[in-house]
């Protein structure tokens, strides 16, 4: 995981995700194993792995956290057999592949950042035929949501302010975001459906594309879609991250609404929904069709994407790339 | 690429507007392209469905240009777009 600070790697220590993580690995690791460690954080699944009888760790961290795990590391007497990498997992070689790999580099959803991509690479190139994944797969959820409280923190900023400016250049980026939150269950407006399983034994793509349809249970106000994952680490280990399970690392995240909808129960939401990773950022994109009950036809159609939420300006754009700035002269 | 073409922009690609300019943002390929005033009339009447012939007559009497030179761009555009993928021929 990267972009966290020192408190946030303390909490994932005592995280309850951490205790299923500890399960899986004292169910996999044996005696002698090589075990390669992505996104180790302050190294508290490298130091399971030791604990468990591996006999080599490698310990691949991008963030300067790396420094505080060599720390922890030696101060647990297992500096011999921790190795530490520098960097993206991807861009690793092993002379000796892993029995086990182990990763929890996700953010509010398995689509974030390199994850996908690098436990596709780490099975491909760096786990032993036979080898175990930890974790085995990822299950993505969608739920309509109330969350009157985030869209009036992102929106009002562009739309009032006490000088009496005209800042709502700003609003419609406003309204292309993906925001983490926080949300109970009570909050919720249909049942989660499921959008897409990742199983990182199979898996051969980083990106993802899928249709859901969602029902309200009840009347309400919607201001979006709340999105989490369950994850199974092993055979009856996992934990799940429903806004009803105590709150993880992760957070859940809110793909909002450019305005709020009233529902009544019945109503649908048909949702498609794409992940796009683009050089380790995803760009999400979330077209909502809504129907009242038995209605034909939409009664509100949201087209939207991180693209549109993303401050740009064209002459960054074109510094950045040679490719932009030669279409650029072409008219 | 001729007046009489057909054209469709791809489904991999987001277009966004930037004051009198357009940014492309190519899914497939991850790239981002960039329209000049001009291109970027020319990417919104094809967003409306237009023919290529309807954009040319639109631009040329919106930008008050002649018509051959505005053909000519704009199937020099087109063409390029297409080349890169922004741009399908039905």
């Amino acid at each position: 995981m990267s972009g966290y600070g020192i408190d946030d790697y303390g909490a994932m220590i005592v995280s309850s995700r951490t205790d299923a993580y500890a399960e899986a690995l004292r169910i996999h690791v044996r005696p002698g194993d090589t075990v390669l460690d992505i996104g180790t954080g302050a190294g508290i699944f490298a130091l399971l792995a030791c604990r468990f009888g591996a006999a080599r760790v490698h310990a691949v961290e991008s963030a300067s956290i790396i420094q505080i795990a060599r720390e922890i590391i030696t101060a647990n007497g297992f500096a011999d057999r921790v190795t530490f990498h520098h960097g993206l997992s991807t861009a690793l070689q092993l002379a000796e592949k892993a029995d086990v790999v182990v990763a929890d580099i996700r953010g509010a959803l398995p689509f974030s950042d390199h994850a996908p991509e690098a436990l596709i690479h780490a099975r491909r190139e760096l786990l032993n035929p036979g080898g175990v994944l930890i974790p085995r797969a990822d299950e993505v959820f969608l739920a309509l949501v109330e969350a009157p409280e985030e869209g009036r923190k992102v929106d009002e900023p562009w739309h009032q302010n006490r000088f009496a400016f005209d800042m709502t250049a700003g609003a419609a980026l406003a309204a292309n975001r993906a925001l983490h939150f926080t949300v109970t269950p009570s909050q919720l407006l249909s049942d989660g459906v499921s959008a897409a399983v990742l199983d990182y034994r199979t898996l051969e793509t980083c990106d993802l594309s899928c249709d859901v349809e969602l029902v309200a249970r009840r009347a309400g106000v919607a201001h979006g879609l709340c999105a989490w994952f369950d994850t199974t680490l092993s055979d009856g280990v996992g934990y799940s991250n429903h806004p009803s399970q105590p709150e993880l690392p992760y957070g859940r995240l809110l793909f909002r609404w450019p305005r709020a909808i009233a529902v009544e129960e019945g109503m649908t939401a048909r949702v498609s929904l794409r992940a796009r990773q683009l050089q380790g950022q995803y760009i999400w994109i979330w077209n909502s069709e809504l129907r009242a009950p038995g209605g034909q036809d939409a009664i509100a159609h949201f087209r939207q994407s991180t693209f549109h939420g993303m401050a740009l300006a064209p002459e960054l754009l074109a510094a950045a790339g040679a490719e932009y700035a030669a279409a650029r002269e072409t008219t | 690429m001729e007046l009489a073409d057909r054209v469709a922009i791809s489904a991999e690609v987001m277009a966004r507007q930037l004051g009198a300019e357009m940014v492309l943002l190519d899914l497939a390929s991850g790239m981002y392209f960039g329209l000049d005033e001009v291109g970027c009339r020319i990417w919104q009447l094809l967003e409306d469905g237009r023919s290529l012939a309807e954009v040319r007559d639109n631009v040329a009497q919106e930008f008050n240009a002649d018509l051959p030179t505005i053909e000519r761009d704009l199937l020099d555009l087109v063409l390029e777009l297409h080349s890169r993928g922004l741009l399908e021929l039905r």
